[in-house]
């Protein structure tokens, strides 16, 4: 994990930079949350949960990133929300208006921690929920300072990741999720048989 | 004996603290039952005082001095605190210390401990008693039970520990239910910051926010443990006024250009009421504070926990304790009430 210094870029692409290692199982994941929200034991628990990948987990407290011709393209963002702290929510929905559109499509994911502090809870659900549907993100939920719970949300992020940077091949369930989209049929079909 | 509540302005201007409690088994209203319960909360908290010495009902008479009691409880209904019509009145358990053998008339002027169980919604929504003419055995039988079942989720208490502890043991013995402290989370504390600081867009007192430093947050260091932030009436009323005419004019184009808030969908003005454009100038009068505390201390109170606030309606901190205004009207304590009673049903 680093951090880097200079002056800070535009939107950050998935794609816009060629992947400098030749290793084959190397991906980066950024990690977006405010102070105190859990980004460091999110990232070694990442980082156990797959002992296979080399993974590179970078942390940042907000974006845009500065630049750096060093780090890496990013394959994976996880933005981290604390339900107990206001600003770790509004971090996080300007970080996802730093994002280029190509990360939604599955290479971006919520985590929301400590869950299990509701009587603290600064964050109003309603907006939480507005906010991960607009976008159309997955939600993982779960305390960061409990060994079970993390292990649980590394599992669950990995999957996503693997998924990500084509090292895993999608399960059933997506199968499943692809035979529910809607067919649109074209009435011009007709047409164009006469 | 008088109950030290009788009104819903003697709310007021007191220090309450609130408890949530389940349905009660069996509550009974008649003049009766009351004094029954007063007598038995009476011996009760007479052997609680005598380490265990058990006292008898029966000696427990409604008047008259009684050296060898420790205190006197009644239990009585108040009217008019529920909003919803329909809902079952308030009670009012009131503990006072006992009447002195050489001036029998005297009458104390405060008690010992006041307590008023009220519900402004309650659990279930469907008709308590039984409209339709099912014969059915099991509907008859669900309708019964739940006739025995009262609903008065939210209590606000204020006595002694001691006191207190001791009437929540007998109201869970004594009705099977279950009493617990209600915690306010920041974000409920936040909305009543908002929504509560002005009463038809004018301020009486001033607005206070206390926020503290999150627990093991290391770079706050020693000297930084909470922070007390003020604002004047006049302040807050100018404040609300102009956010009010500046979201009537641009408030679709200021909810597009705010970078945090591009995931908000103005709502259509035509959807709008009265309730929700107060909730937007609300929200919008925090973020200009916060705006304006940065801007001058360089200190980001989203980063702090909001533990108490003092608005305009009411104090209220995240343990629960509560102190309702007095200038308000009976609609506006009435609003208070419902709203606590809705976060007891919530958390």
């Amino acid at each position: 994990m680093s951090a880097a210094s200079g002056a800070p870029s535009k939107l950050l692409y998935p794609y816009d930079k060629t992947p400098k290692s030749i290793v084959k199982d190397f991906a980066t994941v950024l990690v977006v949350g405010a102070s105190g929200s859990g980004k460091r034991l999110l990232a070694d628990a990442l980082i156990s949960t797959n002992p296979d990948v080399a993974l590179n987990v970078r942390v940042t407290t907000s974006l845009p990133l500065p630049a750096d011709d060093r780090r890496p393209k990013i394959d994976f963002v996880v933005i981290l929300v604390d339900i107990t702290s206001r600003l770790s929510f509004d971090v996080a929905a300007a970080a996802l208006g730093q994002l280029a559109d190509s990360y939604f499509f599955g290479k971006v994911c919520v985590v929301v921690s400590h869950v299990d502090e509701q009587s603290l809870a600064a964050v109003d659900s309603v907006s939480l929920d507005k906010l991960v549907e607009l976008y159309e993100l997955s939600v993982f939920r779960g305390c960061m300072t409990d060994h079970c719970d993390r292990s649980h949300v590394a599992r669950a992020v990995s999957r996503l990741l693997l998924l990500a940077t084509c090292r895993r091949r999608p399960g059933a369930g997506v199968f499943v999720e692809t035979l529910n989209m809607p067919v649109v049929t074209s009435t011009l079909l007709g047409d164009e048989a006469r | 004996m008088a109950a030290y509540i009788e009104t819903v302005g003697d709310l007021t201007e007191k220090q309450w603290v609130v408890f949530r409690v389940s349905q009660l088994h069996n509550l009974r209203r008649t003049a009766r039952d009351l004094a029954h319960y007063g007598r038995t909360l009476t011996a009760h908290l007479t052997a609680a005082q005598n380490n265990g010495l058990a006292v008898a009902v029966d000696e427990v008479s409604a008047d008259g001095p009684h050296d060898t009691l420790a205190v006197r409880a009644t239990v009585s209904v108040v009217p008019g605190v529920a909003k919803v019509r329909g809902e079952h009145d308030a009670l009012c358990i009131s503990v006072w210390p006992t009447v002195s053998v050489t001036k029998p008339r005297a009458r104390p002027r405060l008690p010992k401990l006041c307590a008023v169980l009220y519900s402004a919604g309650s659990y279930a929504d469907e008709p308590r008693n039984g409209d339709d003419d099912d014969d059915d055995d099991d509907d008859d039988d669900l309708v019964g039970r739940r006739d025995r079942f009262c609903s008065l989720p939210t209590m606000l208490m204020k006595g002694t520990a001691r006191l207190n502890r001791a009437v929540c043991l007998w109201l869970s013995g004594e009705f099977d239910c279950c009493i617990a402290p209600l915690r306010l989370p920041p974000v409920e504390l936040a909305w009543m910051a908002a929504m509560w600081s002005v009463t038809d867009a004018v301020a009486d007192r001033p607005l206070e926010l206390v926020y503290t430093t999150p627990d093991g947050d290391a770079d706050a260091g020693a000297a930084l443990r909470s922070v007390r932030v003020r604002v004047e009436p006049d302040s807050v009323s100018s404040l609300w006024g102009s956010l009010k005419i500046l979201l009537q004019r641009r408030g679709p184009e200021l909810a597009k250009t705010r970078s945090t808030a591009r995931w908000r969908q103005p709502l259509p003005e035509d959807g709008m009421d009265a309730g929700d454009r107060d909730e937007e100038v609300g929200e919008a009068m925090m973020e200009a504070l916060h705006a304006h505390l940065e801007r001058l201390f360089g200190l980001d109170v989203r980063a702090l926990r909001l533990v108490s606030v003092g608005t305009n309606r009411a104090t209220v901190g995240c343990d629960g304790k509560l102190r309702i205004a007095s200038q308000n009207d009976v609609g506006g304590v009435q609003a208070v009430l419902q709203h606590i009673n809705d976060i007891c049903l919530t958390y």
